[in-house]
């Protein structure tokens, strides 16, 4: 009995300590990169390292102003692009489509989700960029195709995924008797999914694109692949951008070396990784209330 | 509504339907050229050289990726056997003794923000910790950062197959005097065990398409893996350089092992999926 007793501690404890590892992992990683962020904080102000557009390592000058702008238009872009069509298509699949239609939407999205990210990057090169350089010529802006819209237009395919089906997920949660309700009234579908369904699930629908948002904004290897990476402020789509992720990954190999350059680069990740986190906590603070009104 | 022909409302709810069918055929038309690109380009590089050689030196016809499969066959199988158990526990803590309390939610809460977090600061993350203190990237460092990803994906689908589990399996094994563990480990893991592998393998094709993170920890190598402690060669990193280098014949040996990493990663979703309904019904 005591035995028995014992073991049932003990799994009790470790199961404890497993969650306890996964539930400070998130703060230990925030911690980490703070502590290794502090030599760069130490030397500059944080207000001057974000709003200084001047990026010479080797003078020790790390300004991340032109990283910040590169990340935010990239993901902006990406959703102007994504969101109107993927609201469009998650309402065509919780509203019109038939069920077997709708199941089989779900392996599409799965699929969709599971294509590892340097496979777009690489669909990126072959197809999209080509396609967004002979679109700028047209316009009649020279550029090589490595630009913030190629970014863009990758970003945008990627966070589909995300955004459909968590609104799929969202409009489904409303409940059949608040649509049948409507539509005995004798009202079109259109008329009750706006009066009724997306009322009911505006904040749901919001904390989609928010993570969405969140997917495009920490995506590294696809959008490096094809957005140019040159540290300039870009004037317009058809100029190459250069993220705040791509900047991380491609000074890997130097960063031991030059002095600061590796705290410069915490720092980075770590904005990175507030700016994320953020918009996961209202993101999932959104979805969780919405699970509890049902 | 003042309105009384119905007309129009009619065609606004036709036109609404047609559109977002529309947006609908568009996601499954880029899944369709995605997959279209990958298996032309790619088919065209596999041969038996490909899957049994190491690389070439640039510009030299031929060569393969057999170290790079090899390297990343290992560092994802230690980064399942790393992040699946305490993923796993996390999981059974949440579902079967956490479930309504207030720390479960905030643990909850916190996988699933650990979920988002972009797999390039988990990298960063561990290269401070495994890679900065020894001076070398190595196979191990890889594998740890993988598993971390994984954690939160495991404790999440482990958490959500336990649920299903009926409350009347658990409470009769409680009345017959089992202990908790006891029942968790027999009759909820027993219930719920296609369910779980579904979520295994879910998470392993999450890992195994990763590149961001192995920039920083196990990083490339030419060579075969001989050593954990040493920078593996794996597949992911290996198209990425491959696909920005400026050689046609590494450029194609990219697009070849695309297809390998694509079709394992699609292979695994599928099979999980039919695990998933199997465990469902």
């Amino acid at each position: 009995m005591k035995r028995r007793m014992a073991k049932d501690t003990l799994t009790g404890w470790s199961m404890k300590a497993a969650v306890l590892f996964a539930n400070l992992l998130v703060f230990l990683v925030a911690l980490g990169l703070l502590y290794k962020a502090r030599p760069i904080l130490a030397s500059k102000s944080l207000g001057h390292l974000l709003t200084s557009s001047s990026w010479h390592p080797l003078k020790g000058e790390f300004g991340f102003y032109p990283f910040i702008v590169g990340t935010v238009e990239a993901t902006l872009l990406s959703m102007v692009l994504a969101v109107p069509m993927c609201l469009l298509a998650a309402i065509y699949l919780a509203e019109y489509a038939p069920r077997r239609l709708r199941e089989s939407a779900h392996i599409v999205i799965d699929l969709m989700a599971g294509i590892p990210s340097v496979i777009y990057g690489l669909f990126g090169i072959i197809v999209v960029v080509p396609i967004v350089r002979e679109i700028g010529l047209a316009l009649g802006k020279q550029n090589t195709g490595y630009t913030l819209l190629s970014g863009g237009v990758i970003l945008a395919i990627m966070v589909a995924p995300v955004i459909i089906s968590v609104t799929m997920e969202v409009l489904r949660s409303v409940p059949a008797e608040a649509r049948e309700t409507a539509l005995a009234l004798g009202i079109t579908r259109w008329a009750a999914i706006k009066h009724v369904v997306l009322r009911h699930s505006m904040h749901g629908v919001l904390s989609a694109i928010v993570l969405g948002f969140a997917r495009a904004f920490g995506e590294t290897i696809a959008v490096m692949m094809v957005i140019g990476n040159v540290a300039r402020i870009p004037r317009s789509v058809f100029d190459p951008a250069y993220p705040l992720p791509a900047l991380i990954a491609n000074n890997y190999g130097e960063m031991m070396s030059v002095p600061l350059y590796d705290s410069a680069l915490m720092l980075a990740a770590l904005i990175l990784l507030l700016v994320v986190g953020g918009f996961h906590l209202v993101a999932h603070v959104i979805l969780y209330r919405i699970e509890k009104r049902w | 509504m003042i309105e009384r022909n119905a007309a129009p409302r009619k065609i606004v709810d036709l036109l609404v339907k047609v559109l977002s069918s529309f947006a609908a055929l568009i996601g499954i038309f880029f899944l369709g050229w995605i997959l279209l690109v990958v298996v032309q380009k790619g088919s065209a590089a596999i041969n038996w050289e490909f899957f049994t050689a190491l690389p070439a030196p640039p510009g030299i016809e031929g060569g393969g990726v057999a170290n790079a499969l090899v390297g990343t066959l290992i560092i994802t199988i230690i980064a399942t056997v790393l992040g699946v158990p305490i993923g796993a526990l996390a999981g059974v803590y949440l579902s079967e003794f956490g479930r309504s309390t207030r720390f479960g939610a905030l643990v909850r809460f916190n996988i699933n923000v650990l979920m988002g977090v972009p797999s390039i600061i988990v990298g960063l993350f561990v290269y401070t910790m495994l890679v900065k203190p020894v001076q070398h990237f190595s196979g191990y460092a890889g594998a740890v950062s993988l598993a971390i990803i994984m954690l939160p994906v495991v404790a999440r689908t482990t958490e959500d197959m336990l649920t299903l589990v009926p409350n009347a399996l658990r409470e009769s094994a409680l009345a017959l005097g089992a202990p908790r563990w006891k029942v968790t480990l027999n009759v909820v893991f027993r219930a719920a065990k296609s369910g779980m592998i579904t979520g295994t393998l879910l998470a392993v094709a999450r890992i195994s398409g990763e590149t961001a993170p192995l920039l920083f920890t196990a990083l490339n190598s030419p060579f075969w893996p001989e050593s954990l402690a040493q920078p593996m060669a794996n597949l992911t990193v290996t198209i990425f350089n491959y696909a920005m280098s400026p050689f046609a014949v590494w450029q194609q040996i990219a697009w070849g092992a695309s297809l390998i990493i694509m079709a394992a990663v699609l292979a695994l979703n599928l099979l999980a999926r039919v695990g998933m309904s199997g465990g469902r019904k």
